[in-house]
């Protein structure tokens, strides 16, 4: 049990270093609570919250391209 | 027999299913719309409410499309209340959620106005706000109680800093960005901290609004989701509970300047004030840790116990659980060079303390030489706002010369030629009659018990 809250801990450390902490325009202030309770059930909410960022990453990388091929 | 017309509260405009009026003396609430009529009807028939829910939610009935509540007496706010008033009114919204989704219902919020400290406790009062769980799978509430309590309380038992001040610059709370940025590293390991404060200020600034949550995400999360998030902060708050902070004033009672006899003489002259005043209401200022507030407690229906040091509150408020003290003592954390005003919505949406605590006498002993020396506020000042508090009361005066004073007056100029018995005694007898004086034989203290002209 106290290597599987480790492991989620590291791994919590780990997404917060990747996060852009600068994010403009309007910030929702409570789609942070949203995800906290994704994460607070389980695995199930664990993955949809890889499928946000996923999303959100994957539109930032179609801008950058998008950019490029001007 | 006349019927006050309906008055309704300022401050209940928020919620578009209903609103709180006062219509002769009672607490009442409309609500407008059937769905809601039906919700409340389910609830209140329910075993959940009449039950397990009763010493933590206000007695309420539904007459039709409107509701009547338990009246509260006094109301006082969050950013009155200290740091253990604030997190057991935390503890019980948590545990009516539990009970709550037990039985197929939730909290709409996560309010701290939705509190009251009501008869020695924190109760719940908008019971409007309770609906039905349906297929929620989170809580939406779970951001406006971190901001609320969780927030302000890990202010105070992690880095011991008040909140009350800052609660009410915000009126709602301490925003989550603003935690983060007073926590240190340090400070992730305490409990909660890495994912209510942490975690959660990263996730919220790493989403841009317009990216939005994808909602069947949302939905498939299980539905223990929001029974294990209010287990977890009952669990991170409960430990708070030991946190304990000691200000100078904690120790008054035990440690001044008063000898045995004085401090028995002292009691003497409040209870016999207290007992032939025979008011009902009656607001100590500077009350310490209640010293006083428990002799009028003895003889007033209700007695406010007002002081601006957040601890001495708390001490008072612990006496009130332990059954130490009568829980017919309101205590109230708050400055009287800056108590809480009227604020919010156009300014009527939380009126200010001394709006709401009319009393019949007042309690100001070992106080005016904070307000006179420390704060320079004039006598004649002093007076009138004792006035505006109540028609009659007891304040003690203070000496220039007496060792307390010498100790407020070591490290500045003495600038309060004015401040003499001479003119304090005109000043009170401009609003007052001075019915007795006592002079403490040994000490250069005087008290005064004051009537009505």
């Amino acid at each position: 049990m106290a290597n599987n809250n480790m492991i989620f801990y590291l791994m919590c450390v780990a997404v917060i270093a990747m996060l852009p902490t600068d994010a403009c325009a309007y910030l929702d202030p409570s789609s942070g609570g949203i995800i906290i309770q994704l994460l607070i059930g389980g695995a199930v909410g664990a993955l949809a919250v890889l499928r946000i960022y996923w999303v959100n990453l994957s539109g930032k990388m179609k801008k950058i391209f998008a950019k490029g091929k001007k | 027999m006349s019927v006050s017309p309906a008055v309704r509260d300022s401050s209940s405009f928020r919620d578009f299913e209903g609103y709180v009026f006062f219509e002769d003396g009672k607490v009442k609430r409309k609500i407008s719309s059937k769905d809601a009529i039906e919700r409340m009807t389910a609830l209140l028939q329910h075993s959940v409410f009449k039950d397990d829910l009763k010493d933590d939610v206000v007695a309420s009935i539904l007459h039709g499309d409107t509701m009547e509540h338990e009246r509260i007496e006094i109301v006082t706010y969050p950013y009155e209340w200290s740091f253990l008033m604030l997190l057991d009114a935390a503890i019980a919204q948590l545990r009516i959620m539990q009970k709550l989704v037990s039985a197929g219902f939730i909290l709409k919020d996560g309010c701290a106005f939705n509190s009251m400290y009501h008869n020695g406790r924190m109760v719940f009062i908008d019971v409007l706000s309770i609906e039905f769980l349906k297929n929620q799978p989170i809580w939406n509430g779970y951001h406006q109680f971190c901001e609320h309590f969780l927030y302000p309380l890990m202010l105070k038992a992690y880095k011991n800093i008040n909140f009350q001040d800052w609660w009410r610059g915000t009126m709602n709370g301490i925003a989550t960005a603003d935690l983060n940025r007073v926590l240190s590293r340090y400070d992730w390991l305490k409990s909660g901290v890495f994912l209510h404060a942490v975690l959660k200020n990263k996730f919220a600034g790493s989403i841009k609004k317009e990216d939005g949550i994808d909602k069947t995400a949302v939905q498939k999360v299980p539905a223990s989701t929001i029974l294990n998030l209010a287990n977890g902060l009952s669990a991170v708050i409960g430990k708070m509970a030991s946190f304990k902070s000691d200000s100078m004033w904690t120790d008054y009672e035990g440690d001044n300047s008063y000898t045995p006899d004085e401090r028995v003489a002292k009691h003497e002259f409040v209870e016999e004030f207290c007992k032939s005043s025979r008011a009902e209401r009656i607001v100590d200022l500077g009350c310490n840790a209640g010293e006083y507030s428990k002799i009028a407690a003895d003889y007033a229906k209700r007695v406010i116990s007002v002081d601006y040091d957040p601890d001495c509150i708390d001490r008072l408020y612990a006496r009130i659980k332990k059954g130490e003290m009568p829980s017919n003592i309101v205590p109230v954390v708050s400055n009287l060079v800056n108590s809480s005003p009227s604020q919010g919505w156009n300014l009527c949406e939380r009126s200010g303390l001394f709006a709401r605590v009319k009393a019949d006498a007042f309690i100001a002993v070992a106080l005016m030489h904070h307000l006179c020396i420390s704060c320079n506020i004039p006598i004649a000042h002093l007076v009138t706002f004792l006035k505006g508090v109540a028609p009659s009361g007891i304040i003690e005066w203070v000496d220039i010369d007496d060792p307390m004073v010498q100790v407020l007056l070591k490290n500045r100029k003495n600038i309060f030629e004015e401040y003499t018995w001479e003119n304090f005694k005109a000043e009170i007898e401009k609003h007052f009659k001075i019915e007795k004086i006592f002079e403490f034989p040994n000490a250069k203290r005087k008290l005064c018990s004051l009537s009505p002209l």
